[in-house]
């Protein structure tokens, strides 16, 4: 049996580079779009492109649109889900990877990291790697689960995986919730090298500090007061 | 120390009240089918209104819990009723947050379109 492999990309204002994204990832996937209430030309910039594309109606954040693009490939029948940035930084040649080990190994997720190879760590611009070591200590304590990249949006699960994670957190503090799930759930996961691609347009469009420190609150909040 | 209160209606304790009375009758139309929310409104307006009419009131029963003066008493009650307000509005609006969520949701994907070249639907 042929297994469907679902690309979950969420996207808000990537009219730019989400073509670009799209086309890297071939033609072997279904691919699932989902447009955050983009107020750019998001839409026309895939229309011709083989691609399910959802639009959100209000701008609700990554962790939203991620959670649809996960319902949606559910109910389509996904056997595996990959998560996948809208703005070019992930390596499309790292699916098949991950895909391969979570086969192999019979795991339920597998979680990319930009700690675990030198040339990948040293890609990480300074600051961003010195805020990413920080939060790995905080959202360790926070979780329980000790992982060597906190925040790491690609991420590669099965269907045990899709059926069980249900994201609340709509905006950026999904990614700490999937770790608390993933423990509290039991679900088997690995580690994995990935490369990120730091482009300016990335580095722009990325998060601030200001951000990481907003969604370890947010993960602090719902941890003990939700 | 002794209570000898005694009732007396200024000008702007009559104004005051008739204020409170107001907000009190708009609250009931306010809160329909939430009893609770009701009770509690009146019950706050009504001791408005007594600590209006009665103004060694708050001093008294400030005095026997050791809080000072009766204003202070005031304060300590507004500013926990305040955030008490403030907790209770919040969790309402992420209530309405995870059911607007959902609506969101619905619609996208009940209205996703399959663009050119898609494999499956």
């Amino acid at each position: 049996m042929i297994e469907q492999v679902y690309i979950v990309i969420p996207s808000y204002n990537e009219g730019k580079v989400i073509r670009q994204t799209i086309n890297s990832l071939g033609n072997q996937y279904h691919v699932v779009l989902v447009d955050d209430a983009s107020t750019d030309e998001t839409a026309n910039a895939v229309r011709d492109l083989p691609v399910c594309y959802l639009r959100h109606d209000i701008n609700l954040g990554q962790g939203a649109a991620l959670q649809t693009g996960m319902d949606f490939a559910r109910q389509q029948g996904a056997d595996i889900v990959v998560h996948f940035d809208a703005d070019g930084q992930h390596n499309p040649a790292d699916i098949d990877r991950f895909i391969e080990t979570l086969r192999t190994q019979k795991l339920d997720v597998v979680l990319g990291s930009r700690f675990l190879r030198r040339e990948d760590l040293m890609a990480i611009p300074r600051l961003r790697r010195l805020l990413l070591r920080v939060a790995r200590v905080i959202n360790g304590l926070l979780t329980g689960l000790w992982l060597s990249d906190a925040h790491n949006g690609f991420r590669v699960m099965n269907r045990r995986a899709l059926n069980a994670i249900q994201l609340k957190e709509n905006r950026m503090a999904h990614a700490s919730e999937i770790l608390m799930q993933i423990r509290r759930l039991g679900l088997k996961y690995v580690e994995m090298p990935t490369h990120i691609i730091y482009t300016d347009y990335s580095q722009v469009k990325g998060q601030r500090w200001q951000g990481a420190v907003d969604i370890l609150i947010d993960v602090f909040i719902n941890k003990y007061f939700r | 120390m002794n209570a000898d209160f005694h009732f007396s209606f200024t000008p702007i304790q009559l104004l005051l009240s008739v204020l409170l009375l107001i907000i009190a009758v708009a609250s009931l139309r306010l809160f329909r089918n939430r009893l609770l929310y009701r009770l509690f409104f009146v019950a706050i307006v009504l001791t408005g209104i007594l600590f209006v009419a009665v103004p060694e009131l708050p001093y008294y029963i400030a005095n026997r819990l050791g809080v000072g003066r009766g204003v202070d008493l005031l304060f300590y009650l507004l500013f926990t009723g305040f955030l008490m307000l403030i907790a209770i509005l919040y969790r309402r609006i992420l209530q309405h947050d995870v059911i607007l969520t959902q609506i969101i949701r619905q619609n996208a994907i009940k209205n996703h379109r399959v663009f050119q070249g898609t494999k499956k639907a």
